[in-house]
């Protein structure tokens, strides 16, 4: 059976492909399988014989090399696999290959209505109407996808060495000033910048957190935006996807509340917590995460051209008290025991046992759109 | 040219087009690839089984049940031991014959095209279904040759027996427990399951030749071949069971994919079908046996030996069904930090764990009965 296949089944890309990989669930044999790629005419096109990718040492991919550039338009892969119990699986998919434009995606912060900044005052905050600030707000966005009249199509993210990399992008709400001095610095960010096959949008869909295989690397040699100190735990967590420190108007101990969202459950090294008793804090996890916390969120009626995407405080603190905090931690770090999480977690449209979507993670209260505000 | 059917037979037709030549062609080129190669695998598969369950479990059953009671009895053992070489060597051949037709029933859905017979042998020593294949031939071989002119009875019969093990060894190479990749345990169980077939299938085999060609209705010789084959033949349901289950746990994902795939309803099946022949061989041994009194009782075990074996060809077909249909597999992918993509088969615990449960209460519950079998036969042996 076909697990998967880059480029994907009924995918739009912008970049040609250089090669078609298929991944199977069973291990392959060794010869005996053909990749075919047919332009819109039904034309063959000339590409690498069909064979056992060497870096899988499973045997359960097929890959074929595409030597020259394919130019826009669509393209059908027929494809047939010799599996290691004998039997030959086979099948066809489609895939466009579009002509890409520049777009930017405009994000702001706020409370309600009102924009968030470091050393202004945020009220009504929470379950408690709680009066805070922000010490800190840099969230890490990914998989961004535009949604038209044909279904979803990808939005490439273009690499500038600091707040992007061709897979994820950094937004930076705070700048240094006032409370925010300690973990932040002075630059923002509320844009990110892209390209889209040129076309109407109507909404976007698009992941706050990292991918999982970028999402445990480390911090010291990765490249910008994945190179922040203050925006990373360990190699076995990983990144903290979100982090909005708040100082709040209540007495110590319960003046701070932070807001760490990352991936849990990733390894070895949580089981003693800090202690690290099996010695894995320096290493990736050799599973995936159980709790992924990665939300994917949808917003429909988004136009790129017209419409900015609200990071909502006052929505994601929606029931949640932040006047008060179990101390160790102050706020919530992803924890699935911790209970300043409770509240907080499904506000994010995740469940906070298994750190997954509920129901495709609609019911998120962080991000909406409105109008942007003219230049 | 050397060429897969289609093509050959489409050049073919653009040339020769309505000759009795093309005709043949493209019967030909439907046989290999139509309709009729999705009957073929099982066929060949079943073919295979079947032949295998009877290199690897006659000479079991004649060695460990038939000669020994017969030496017992003073009954002359040459007329069995020449049925059993006949019934082997068509085996024999019959692995060979169900080897190539499975070789060609996995091959010809590829429509590979081969431009010389130098790449065609290329390509038969480089897939693993070529290198299979040309074992299965050579096993099949050198156990043919060993049947047919060993000299002695226990030379010939172990051959044969290890050959046919070997040959079940490149099956379990095939399967889906090996193609999936999730460890040993799988496969092994796949060969023990195969193995535990062979053991139940060939040794009510060995006792058909016994109590039907060689031994005719001698009550006390057959009532002791009975007795002597019990725990064999509840070695061979137990460990089938047993294994068989636990491999459901490994292919199937939960109970309603056991209902709603082809997969899950040929497993079904094939239960129904293990219960009805359990059934038979408990009736056997409970009821035919304490009852055998005459010549005509005789002839009814006789009968309904015949019925158990046909239930047991029905279990191997179902079985060569099972194995030619593709496992439901629920499969999550994570791509890995090292580039590598991670593959999670989706499964409910609680339906695997009842499921491992029930396989290891049924391989204790076979060891207990096997136990209590040979207990039974040293004491009436002593007696």
């Amino acid at each position: 059976m076909l697990v998967s296949a880059d480029p994907a089944p009924n995918s739009t890309i912008g970049t040609a492909p250089k090669q078609i990989k298929l991944l199977f669930n069973e291990a392959l044999q060794d010869v005996g399988h053909t990749i075919a790629l047919l332009d819109e005419k039904q034309n063959k096109i000339a590409i690498g014989k069909a064979m056992l990718d060497p870096k899988d040492q499973a045997k359960k991919t097929v890959i074929a090399e595409i030597p020259t550039a394919l130019a826009a338009g669509n393209y059908r892969v027929d494809w047939k696999a010799l599996s290691t119990d004998g039997h030959t699986v086979k099948g066809s998919f489609k895939f466009t290959l579009a002509e890409m434009v520049e777009m930017t995606l405009k994000f702001a912060f706020k409370a309600g209505k009102e924009p968030v900044a470091c050393g202004k005052e945020i009220k009504n905050l929470g379950a408690r109407r709680t009066t805070a600030q922000i010490m800190d707000a840099r969230m890490y966005i990914s998989n961004i996808r535009l949604i038209g009249p044909g279904g979803e199509v990808p939005f490439e993210l273009v690499p500038d060495g600091k707040w992007q990399t061709d897979r994820v992008a950094l937004l930076d709400f705070e700048d240094g000033s006032a409370m925010c001095k300690e973990t932040g610095n002075a630059d923002l960010r509320d844009v990110i910048i892209g390209k889209a096959p040129a076309g109407k949008y109507t909404g976007i869909v698009f992941d706050l957190g990292i991918p999982f295989e970028l999402n445990h690397a480390d911090v010291a040699v990765e490249a910008a935006p994945l190179n922040i100190q203050a925006l990373w735990w360990n190699w076995q967590t990983g990144y903290k996807f979100v982090r909005i420190d708040l100082a709040t108007n209540s007495a110590p101990p319960n003046d701070k509340w932070f807001i760490h969202l990352g991936s849990t459950g990733c390894g070895m090294m949580e089981k003693g917590h800090s202690s690290d008793p099996h010695g894995m804090a320096n290493k990736p996890p050799e599973k995936p995460c159980n709790n992924p916390n990665i939300v994917t969120v949808r917003l429909n009626r988004f136009d790129p051209n017209k419409d900015q995407i609200v990071a909502d405080l006052a929505g994601l603190l929606t029931n949640v008290n932040i006047a008060q905090s179990t101390p160790k931690p102050a706020g919530c770090m992803s924890g699935v025991d911790d209970p300043d999480c409770r509240r907080l977690i499904p506000n994010f449209g995740l469940s906070l046992a298994k750190g997954q979507c509920v129901n495709g993670c609609r019911g998120q209260r962080f991000f909406r759109v409105e109008a942007a505000a003219k230049p | 040219m050397f060429a897969g059917a289609p093509s050959a037979c489409g050049a073919l037709e653009a040339h020769h087009e309505g000759s009795s030549h093309t005709r043949a062609c493209v019967i030909a080129s439907r046989f290999l690839t139509g309709g009729v190669i999705n009957a073929l695998e099982p066929l060949a598969r079943a073919v295979l089984y079947v032949a295998l369950m009877i290199m690897v479990g006659l000479p079991i059953g004649m060695a460990g049940v038939v000669l020994p009671v017969f030496r017992r009895h003073d009954v002359a053992a040459q007329t069995a031991l020449k049925f059993a070489r006949r019934g082997l060597l068509v085996a024999c051949l019959a692995t060979m014959v169900g080897a190539t037709a499975f070789f060609v029933a996995q091959v010809a859905p590829l429509e590979l095209e081969f431009s010389s017979v130098a790449e065609w042998a290329e390509f038969v020593q480089r897939a693993l279904l070529g290198q299979m294949w040309i074992a299965r031939l050579a096993l099949g071989l050198v156990a043919l040759v060993i049947v047919k002119f060993g000299a002695n009875p226990a030379a010939w019969l172990a051959g044969c027996a290890l050959a046919g093990l070997a040959t079940q060894a490149t099956l379990t190479r095939t399967s889906h427990s090996a193609a999936m990749g999730e460890g040993w345990l799988p496969v092994a169980a796949d060969f023990a399951h195969l193995f535990a077939g062979a053991l139940w299938g060939g040794g009510l085999i060995a006792l058909l030749i016994a109590v039907g060609g060689a031994q005719r209705e001698d009550i006390e010789t057959t009532r002791a071949l009975i007795g002597r084959f019990a725990p064999f033949g509840i070695a061979g349901v137990a460990l089938a069971a047993g294994t068989g289950i636990a491999l459901s746990s490994v292919h199937v994902a939960d109970a309603e994919t056991l209902q709603a795939s082809d997969y899950g309803r040929l497993i079904l099946i094939k239960v129904v079908l293990v219960v009805g022949a359990v059934a038979l061989a408990a009736l056997h041994r409970f009821v035919i046996l304490r009852r055998m009194r005459s010549q005509l009782d005789v002839r009814r075990f006789r009968r309904a030996l015949l019925v158990e074996s046909i239930l047991v060809l029905g279990i191997f077909a179902g079985a060569a069904l099972l194995a030619s249909t593709s496992p439901p597999h629920h499969v999550v992918t994570h791509q890995m930090p090292d580039g590598s993509t991670h593959m999670m088969l989706m499964t409910d615990p609680v339906f695997q764990r009842a499921l491992q449960i029930a396989a290891l209460a049924i391989l204790a519950a076979g060891a207990i009965a096997c136990a209590l079998e040979w207990r039974t036969r040293l004491r009436s042996q002593t007696r």
